[in-house]
């Protein structure tokens, strides 16, 4: 066989798959048939994917088992009545957060001077106490760490030595 | 009339269960099909199958009708095919169609039917069954997938390439190939020489 046909020949042979499921345009699958008739060759390929798709019909559907419907459903039921129920605990959580801010709005009066003063207080403390935290430890007197820490201070202060005044051994004679 | 499987789906967002009941009525003995095709255990299929639904009922109030219905339905039974295909491997789990030949029709009704009269006829179709199906298996995974979809499911080329996510020229020569190493499986097998061109 040429070259040049072999090329074309593989180029046909390429969209047999498509032309028999019926995947091309009709311009190409007419171009195909005509080539078919023609060529031996890629018609008998054309009936090699014939054969091969009538051999893979060949395997029967299985039947689904009677209960597949009754599970799916129960399960989607069940399912269903779960989301419900989360549901629901989402909704009390939501409506309890709406009763409280309500709450908030109906007794805490926010422009009152005094309200926001003690509100600005507190923050403040709270903030202060968070970040300066105070070393009460330090304070107490009877905390064992506080007068061993004296103890040494006052170890260091005798560990200084007195040097005396001393007279020189000998003096510059001055001429 | 027949309402489509868009608008059931749509009723279903709703909260009509009879909706949903029309779908899993109108899909699962394809699905189970094309799942038990896929990964070859029909008990495993079925529970596969039945997650799909379930999938498909979960994620209803956040369905929009952009895509076919159909396409997602083959999209989340592929995914959930490919996991079980991969967990098996992981695994290296053996079942039981798999290690006895002959007993897969235990799981068919056409195994009660009384077969004392043509009982060779009857075997030679079940021994060429058993052979389509081992040989289906050995095709690697992608070109089972695409093959599976367009001779039992009868999917268009465009919506095989929504399912498995790829292009539309990729499914034509997935096909292709598929169909190709099916024929030399199928030659080698035994069965199939009648035409002795290679595809």
């Amino acid at each position: 066989m040429p070259k040049s046909k072999m090329n074309n020949c593989h180029n046909y042979q390429a969209q047999l798959s498509a032309y028999f499921d019926n995947e091309l345009p009709t311009w190409k699958r007419h171009i195909i048939r005509w080539h078919l008739k023609r060529c031996p060759n890629c018609s008998d390929k054309h009936a090699a994917i014939q054969q091969t798709d009538k051999l893979l019909n060949y395997l029967e559907p299985v039947k689904t088992s009677d209960l597949f419907l009754s599970n799916v459903m129960s399960r989607v039921k069940t399912m269903h009545t779960y989301e419900n129920a989360q549901r629901s605990v989402l909704n009390r959580i939501g409506s309890a957060v709406e009763n409280m801010k309500s709450w908030i709005r109906g007794n805490i009066r926010a422009y009152n001077p005094v309200y926001m003063a003690g509100f600005v207080f507190g923050v403040v403390m709270m903030v202060g106490v968070t970040l300066y935290s105070p070393q009460i430890e330090k304070l107490n007197p009877f905390n064992q760490s506080n007068a061993e820490a004296s103890e040494t201070h006052e170890e260091k202060l005798i560990s200084f030595e007195f040097i005396p005044k001393q007279t020189p051994k000998r003096f510059l004679k001055i001429r | 009339m027949i309402v489509s499987d868009e608008d059931l789906m749509l009723e279903c967002r709703k909260g009509d269960m009879s909706a949903f009941e029309l779908l899993v009525r109108r899909y699962q003995d394809a699905l189970v099909n094309y799942i038990y095709y896929t990964i070859n255990d029909y008990h495993r299929a079925e529970d596969l199958a039945q997650e799909t639904f379930l999938r498909v009922y979960k994620s209803a109030s956040r369905y929009e009708p952009r895509a076919s219905f159909k396409s997602w339905l083959y999209t989340i039974a592929t995914n959930l095919s490919r996991n079980e295909i991969r967990n098996r491997a992981r695994r290296k789990t053996y079942y039981l169609e798999d290690m006895v030949d002959e007993n897969e029709d235990v799981y068919h009704s056409e195994f009660m039917v009384d077969t004392r009269f043509q009982p060779d006829i009857l075997y030679e179709k079940k021994e060429r069954q058993q052979i389509i199906r081992k040989t289906l298996k050995q095709l690697p995974e992608n070109q089972r997938l695409a093959l599976t979809l367009v001779t039992y499911q009868e999917l268009s080329y465009e919506e095989i390439s929504e399912i498995l996510n790829c292009s539309v020229g990729a499914v034509k020569s997935l096909i292709h190939r598929a169909r190709q190493n099916m024929r030399k499986l199928l030659i080698k097998a035994g069965i199939g020489e009648s035409v002795n061109a290679q595809i």
